[in-house]
């Protein structure tokens, strides 16, 4: 071997030396920044950590947006809860749990509730409270369908693939910022937009206790006035002269898909009117029915979620 | 002081290798990228997610259609040809179908029945006939008699097990009646009113058979009305008699079968 012959084979392997000390160095800075990430995400992971778990009053969520949301005295986090821990994870371990009391549930608060059947109605309640100035907010909400297995004792929640099924919670499952007792009229639905949710927009000059009211309507003449003077009777669950009533038809006419089976009504769902609804309500009465059936028998729980946002618009 | 320091840092930058100028600019670029990365990632997260969750509870009774998944109203038992039955021992036949829901799930189909008529109930599984093979149903929704849609009896009769039958007499032209003393009797008639019993007839006879859903989708069945000829049950004598107009009632009702 020659003496350039040797320098040259010096200098590759200095080199190599050097690109592996260089390659080291790199992996190692990257670990470390890692590391930071993980380790600042995880704090505020734990920061961000607010779960309602107790009982009790005033339980208050987070600050430093404006607004505190908190629920009622004495509210639990409803009876099915086994089921729900078994998805909490997989949704938003930060997430606030309604709370759930005697007056403010969704048949989900006693151990003799089964559960929300057609015909069901209720409310949610809970107190949002500005820290300082008056707030405005947006309310997001959507409803997602569970099916349930249990193994071994060991409980397995899937998240609803079912596009039919998906739909019909959007149509079956009402939601109303209002409801006269007296009356017994609901008013200003939250009603479901072509992306399945539902959102309403409120504001806040001090604490104030906001309802949602559900419900799950028994029939289509619930939602739409189908009166003939003999078989239907009028019982929509707003004013039929209002504009409420309006738009419930213009959403059910909008997404028919939400309100009724698809399989085998054809081009029955297409350019779907009231005068239609009415006058064929037989048809659009059981296709009704129909999806009322199939949420019944496909779908064993429902999650109810809402974001909360300061409104930007 | 300071501008020294900045000066011999220049310079040692300056004195780096190229390779381990860009690990530096690296290192300080992923430091600030995190600085900023995260309170802005935090301050996009900056809002409230409140969840409640609940059961659905499922419907005690399952949905039942007519063939071809039409409305139930399409299930029309009129127009029995009674004398048909027994001349050409062709038994009348008339499609519905139930859904579960979900694959596997046992089910329990009811029939409830007065006793007008002395037919013999039986039902069947059915399915469809695509390839114009035989057939024992041709079904057509009353809107539409022109669509027919065809079915046929697939497999053995379904065990129909009679819950509330009391022995089968000659006089009561063989058929099976409903007991008027069994549980079913007292907790659907008041024993103590005032204003009479039921006529026996009018009693439901209840049968029950329990069958398990192929899937998730419909299952189809046939009911089949006859009438079986024998020394109890004469047609003829039955026929000419003055209740050759009677008329029954039939419930069908589906629901999930517990134990």
């Amino acid at each position: 071997m020659g003496k350039k012959e040797e320098e040259e084979k010096k200098d590759r392997a200095a080199l190599l030396l050097e690109r592996k000390k260089i390659t080291f160095n790199l992996v190692l800075l990257l670990a470390a920044s890692f590391v930071v990430l993980i380790g600042v995400l995880t704090m505020a992971w734990f920061a961000k950590n607010t779960m309602v778990k107790g009982n009790g009053p005033g339980i208050s969520a987070k600050d430093g947006k404006g607004y505190t949301i908190s629920f009622l005295e004495n509210s639990t986090n409803g009876i099915f809860s086994d089921y729900y821990d078994a998805i909490r994870e997989e949704t938003d371990p930060s997430v606030l749990v309604m709370g759930m009391t005697a007056d403010s549930n969704l048949d989900n608060y006693e151990s003799t509730d089964e559960g929300i059947v057609p015909g069901a109605s209720g409310k949610m309640s809970f107190y949002l409270t500005p820290t300082g100035n008056p707030v405005d907010l947006k309310f997001e909400i959507e409803i997602v369908g569970y099916v349930s297995s249990v193994t071994d004792d060991e409980i397995t929640m899937t998240e609803l693939d079912d596009g039919d099924l998906k739909d019909h919670l959007n149509g079956h499952v009402f939601l109303f910022e209002e409801y006269d007792e007296t009356t017994e009229t609901y008013a200003k639905p939250i009603l479901p937009d072509a992306n399945s949710k539902r959102v309403f927009t409120r504001e806040f000059d001090s604490q104030e206790l906001v309802n949602i009211y559900w419900v799950w309507p028994e029939h289509l003449s619930n939602l739409v006035n189908a009166y003939n003077g003999t078989t239907i009777t009028a019982h929509t669950l707003v004013d039929d002269q209002g504009d409420d009533y309006d738009d419930i038809v213009e959403n059910v006419c909008a997404y028919p898909t939400y309100y009724f089976r698809s399989e085998s009504a054809g081009a029955t769902l297409n350019n779907l009117t009231e005068t239609k609804l009415t006058s064929e309500y037989v048809t659009y009465g059981s296709l009704y029915d129909a999806a009322d059936n199939d949420i019944g028998t496909g779908v064993d729980y429902i999650l109810f979620r809402m974001k909360v946002t300061v409104n930007e618009e | 002081m300071l501008l020294k320091n900045i000066a011999r840092w220049k310079e040692q930058f300056h004195s780096l290798k190229k390779a381990q100028k860009i690990e530096l600019v690296l290192a300080a670029v992923l430091t600030l990228a995190i600085i900023i990365g995260v309170p802005v990632y935090a301050w996009f997260v900056q809002e409230d997610r409140v969840e409640a969750f609940t059961k659905i509870k499922a419907p005690i009774t399952l949905d039942i259609r007519a063939g071809k998944k039409k409305d139930i109203e399409n299930f029309v038992l009129d127009g029995i040809d009674l004398k048909g039955i027994m001349e050409n021992n062709e038994p009348e036949r008339f499609v519905f179908c139930v859904k579960t829901g979900k694959p596997n799930v046992e089910y329990d189909i009811q029939l409830a029945h007065t006793t007008n008529i002395p037919f013999t109930y039986t039902l069947y599984r059915a399915a469809e006939v695509t390839d114009g093979g035989s057939y024992h149903v041709d079904f057509t929704p009353i809107d539409y008699p022109d669509e027919h849609t065809y079915y046929k009896i697939d497999g053995a009769a379904l065990n129909l097990e009679i819950l509330n039958g009391d022995q089968a007499t000659a006089s009561h032209y063989g058929r099976k009646l409903a007991k008027n003393n069994d549980g079913y009797y007292s907790i659907t008639y008041d024993s103590q009113a005032t204003d009479g019993i039921p006529e026996i007839y009018a009693v439901p006879l209840y049968s029950q058979a329990t069958v398990t859903a192929i899937d998730a989708d419909y299952d189809f069945f046939i009911l089949e009305l006859g009438w079986t000829a024998s020394s109890k049950t004469d047609f003829d004598q039955w026929n000419i008699a003055d209740n050759n107009k009677e008329s029954d009632v039939i419930y069908i009702s589906a629901s999930i079968h517990t134990q």
